[in-house]
């Protein structure tokens, strides 16, 4: 078993969830509900939002009814062993591949924008080593982190992107309500995607301090993280303009990079950017990567929870070196996202009202 | 890592700590004829010139066979001459004793005729012996299988001093000295409290050192105590010469560069900590005492913190953490910059550093490492040598050599900036140790800086930030209050908030009593007081 305090506070939730959730959304979600929506892009965020607050209520009923239990353990009361096996077996996959992609893409950026030259097995080894260091020592240091490193992160993106504002033209976000529902819809539920990561919630369960609290925290959490996002992508739209958008990569960076800190201190701001993106990316692969360890260890009832976070690390390491190029990359984020709505949110709904149907409940304690 | 290591290095020890030790132990009693006991006392203390042993008559007849034995240096003499040897030789001889040698006896000797403050008796071997080396005078009485141990310690010593490490604009300026019992009352004397509790051990099996706790009781968490004074019995060490053997020997996590107990030299300080509820460990023959538990935080203040204006501290405190961040990082920062993102800096810097760096038969890295080791000895050496020596090697490794290594084109200008003022930050951080740790994490930033860049200087930042959280100091965690955070505690962290609004006491030590500060001025001196001020 884990060390018996590991116990994480209603403020560690918060920044662990926020922390988990902010990553690639940064930098790519202004050009994917630019392309969506165009303008309208701003309204699809906090379509997005409330949509993952949504799926997170089912995460945090499922907590609330089944009290100190993981997934694996009442989905097993739910639809029998068998099946939670499998659903058991399928988030692993999930966590891992999350992970994977979570540190493949924040290599793909470090090597356009800082490293050049240098290799990307490289950068992956020495991200995923960072990575082990901190979730050998178990959930609570990894929440401490986040909490530490929330502040870090979310003050300078802030100041940063300010910086922007003097230069922005606010007509680009007309005209308003533009777009149609279809579209809307379509692009509402890729904006969720980026909010992947509260799939977390279904292994911490017994790990909260403050279970009668999870609600509160989820609310904060994705209020916090849909307002961040909001904001990243109104800053990105009326600093290079919605068309231009469309046809970055990251256009979250771009916008850093042509903004000169006032002062001429830097010439460009990526050497910030970039810091604060290797916080948030790194973040993001902890609690994916400790996730996936603990629902293996859940999975196997074993006794060492360290053990399992070696047997992923080769398959961590081989996913995030397998796409050959950027595109292959975004393909398999896709594939991530897909599965971050099947066993985040639609299987975890469908238990929940599986329980509420045969009226199966946990213990209260 | 710690488990690997501890494995590979322990040689457990089964014999317990009294048999190996070099003093015999309690159960040798004390013998009736007199020079029997002497001669054990010989058997034990033979080829010490040092050892000084009196032998007298006392009373009315002389008949009373007594000797004295202790150890010239270690006891005030004129304690021995004139409340020991003066009573039971002139005094006792004015009137005539009628006692025979026997419980009644002893009792007068002990009670009636010795003007000595301080006596305890004794019936073993090992309070003798050990009595013997601390400074005591032994007395032992014929036919009496008892002894006395009188308290003469007394010898040369260091008076109360300014402290030179931790110095003050303002606040107090006695620091500790090297004797116990002086540093214990200077503590005492700033915290007349019957809580405040002094427990004190003997560590060392060839010093037998004197080491004291001090706590609050009722403030202190009693699990931290117990547990300082559980590492403080586990250690079974030859000598403690200072109070960095116990600090090395008592610490969580020696792998760690930061450390993990606080040491001052300073009595106020020990106060303060003591009433926020730390355990102090204080050390015979050091003037440095021991902070239990620590926080990182801590390091980073300075005794007039809380002396001053809460402005003008919380503006000192900021600065102190910014110097602590380049302290570190400034010379890997400018590898970074300049080897892999030089685009990243304004153009017309660039083209200076270019400018400045023309000639320069080496890389960055290079000049950089040179540079740094340069500045690093000439540091040891200016700390070895004596004051006026020191400036002037001060003088010529900085301004001449400096001068000269950059009119050589061996390094840039720039260089000699970054450098600089790396080094200036890293002395802007109050705590020694600190400071230390920070040179040395210098060469560690520059090494990932040099491989990775920014990249490698983040790796670096994230993986100390791990180190740090997960470090804890006798159960506190190190980084506190950044995590675990309470808002009640921002009040005194990066800045020092007004001293009446910090109404409780800090949570890392988990205080039983929480309360502070109750600033009562509002109830009692209202306006109208400051109004009758002014007429």
């Amino acid at each position: 078993m884990l060390t018996n305090n590991d116990m994480i506070t209603v403020p560690q939730a918060v920044g662990l969830m926020i922390m988990t959730i902010l990553e690639i959304g940064l930098l790519i979600l202004p050009r994917e509900v630019a392309i969506y929506a165009g303008s309208d892009g701003w309204i699809l965020v906090i379509v997005g939002g409330l949509l993952a607050l949504a799926g997170s209520l089912v995460l945090s009923t499922l907590i609330r009814r089944f009290p100190g239990e993981t997934f694996i353990e009442y989905s097993g009361k739910v639809i029998g062993k068998f099946l939670s096996f499998v659903v058991g077996v399928g988030l692993v996959i999930h966590f891992t591949l999350a992970t994977s992609i979570v540190i493949r893409t924040f290599t793909d950026v470090t090597n356009a924008f800082m490293l050049e030259n240098t290799p990307r097995e490289f950068i992956i080894i020495t991200q995923m080593l960072l990575t082990v260091y901190l979730i050998r020592h178990g959930i609570e240091p990894t929440a401490r982190i986040a909490e530490i490193l929330f502040p870090i992160l979310i003050v300078p993106i802030f100041a940063m992107y300010l910086i922007a504002i003097p230069k922005a033209d606010f007509t680009e976000l007309l005209p308003v309500f533009n777009t149609p529902i279809k579209s809307m819809a379509m692009g509402s539920l890729n904006t969720m995607f980026s909010f992947f990561g509260v799939e977390i919630l279904l292994m911490l369960g017994p790990y909260l301090k403050r279970p009668d609290k999870i609600y509160w925290t989820m609310f904060v959490s994705v209020g916090v993280a849909t307002l961040i996002y909001l904001f990243v992508v109104v800053i990105t739209f009326v600093g290079i303009g919605v068309q231009n958008t469309k046809m970055l990569i990251w256009p979250g960076m771009t916008i850093i990079r042509m903004i000169t800190a006032p002062g001429r201190v830097f010439e460009r701001l990526d050497a910030l950017a970039m810091a604060l993106w290797t916080i948030a990316s790194f973040t993001t692969a902890n609690s994916l990567y400790l996730t996936g360890a603990l629902t293996a260890f859940h999975l196997t009832k074993a006794r060492e929870f360290k053990f399992f976070i070696s047997i992923l690390f080769p398959w961590i390491y081989f996913i995030a070196s397998l796409p050959p190029n950027i595109i292959a990359t975004e393909k398999l984020v896709y594939v991530v996202k897909w599965g971050s709505i099947s066993v985040g949110i639609i299987i975890p709904f469908f238990i929940l009202l599986l329980a509420v149907i045969l009226k199966k409940k946990g213990g209260t304690a | 890592m710690t488990n690997i290591f501890s494995k590979l290095y322990s040689n457990k020890k089964q014999e317990l700590f009294f048999e190996r030790d070099m003093s015999p132990d309690k159960s040798r009693k004390l013998k009736t004829d007199i020079a029997e006991n002497l001669n054990i006392v010989n058997e034990y203390l033979y080829d010490c010139d040092d050892v000084i042993t009196r032998i007298f008559y006392m009373g009315h007849t002389a008949k009373h066979k007594m000797a004295l034995v202790y150890i010239d240096g270690m006891v005030a003499m004129d304690t021995v001459q004139n409340e020991v040897l003066k009573p039971l030789m002139l005094f006792a001889r004015q009137f005539p004793l009628e006692y025979t040698v026997g419980e009644k006896f002893f009792e007068m000797v002990k009670e009636g005729l010795l003007t000595a403050g301080d006596i305890k008796e004794t019936d073993n071997f090992g309070d003798v012996i050990l009595g013997i080396l601390s400074g005591d005078t032994i007395l032992f009485m014929d036919k009496l299988e008892k002894a006395l141990v009188i308290s003469t310690r007394g010898w040369e010593k260091r008076g109360v001093e300014e402290p030179s490490t931790e110095a003050v604009i303002r606040g107090p300026r006695d620091g500790f000295t090297e004797t116990y019992r002086t540093n214990v009352a200077l503590v005492r004397r700033r915290l007349k409290d019957p809580n405040l509790k002094v427990k004190t051990i003997k560590l060392g099996r060839h010093t037998r050192t004197d080491v004291g706790i001090m706590y609050i009781k009722g403030v202190a968490k009693p699990s931290i105590v117990d547990e300082v004074l559980k590492r403080l019995n586990t250690i079974d060490i030859s000598c403690v010469l200072e109070s960095g053997y116990i600090e090395q020997m008592i610490e969580g996590d020696w792998l760690s560069p930061f450390p993990q107990l606080r040491r001052t030299e300073r009595p106020d300080v020990v106060a303060a900590s003591l009433v926020e509820g730390n355990v102090a460990i204080l050390c015979d023959n050091t003037p440095f005492a021991l902070l239990a538990p620590t926080t990182f935080l801590s390091l980073f203040q300075s005794p007039e913190d809380y002396y001053e204006r809460w402005y003008i501290v919380s503006m000192i405190r900021i600065l102190r953490f910014i110097a602590g961040f380049f302290a570190f990082t400034f010379p890997s920062l400018y590898i970074a910059m300049t080897t892999f993102h030089p685009g990243m800096l304004p153009t017309d810097l660039v083209l200076s550093i270019a400018a400045a760096r023309e000639g320069v038969p080496f890389s960055a890295v290079l000049e950089t490492l040179i540079m740094i080791v340069s500045l690093e000895v000439l540091r040891e050496a200016g700390v070895r040598l004596p004051g006026p020596i020191g400036q002037t090697i001060g003088i010529v490794g900085g301004l001449v050599v400096g001068e000269a290594a950059v009119r050589a084109s061996i390094v840039s200008p720039i260089m000699v900036i970054v450098v600089a003022i790396n080094a200036i930050s890293s002395f802007a951080i109050p705590n020694y140790s600190v400071a230390i740790s920070f040179r040395l994490l210098t060469f560690i930033m520059i090494a990932l800086a040099s491989i990775a860049g920014l990249y490698g200087i983040m790796l670096g930042l994230l993986g100390l930030t791990i180190h740090l959280v997960t470090l804890k100091s006798f159960g506190a965690h190190y980084l506190s209050p950044f995590v675990s955070f309470r808002f009640s505690e921002s009040k005194d962290n990066i800045i020092r908030g007004p001293l009446p609004s910090m109404e409780i006491r800090p949570g890392y030590t988990r205080p039983q009593d929480f309360d502070r500060i109750n600033d009562r001025r509002h109830d009692t001196i209202d306006k109208a007081g400051d109004e009758r001020a002014d007429e």
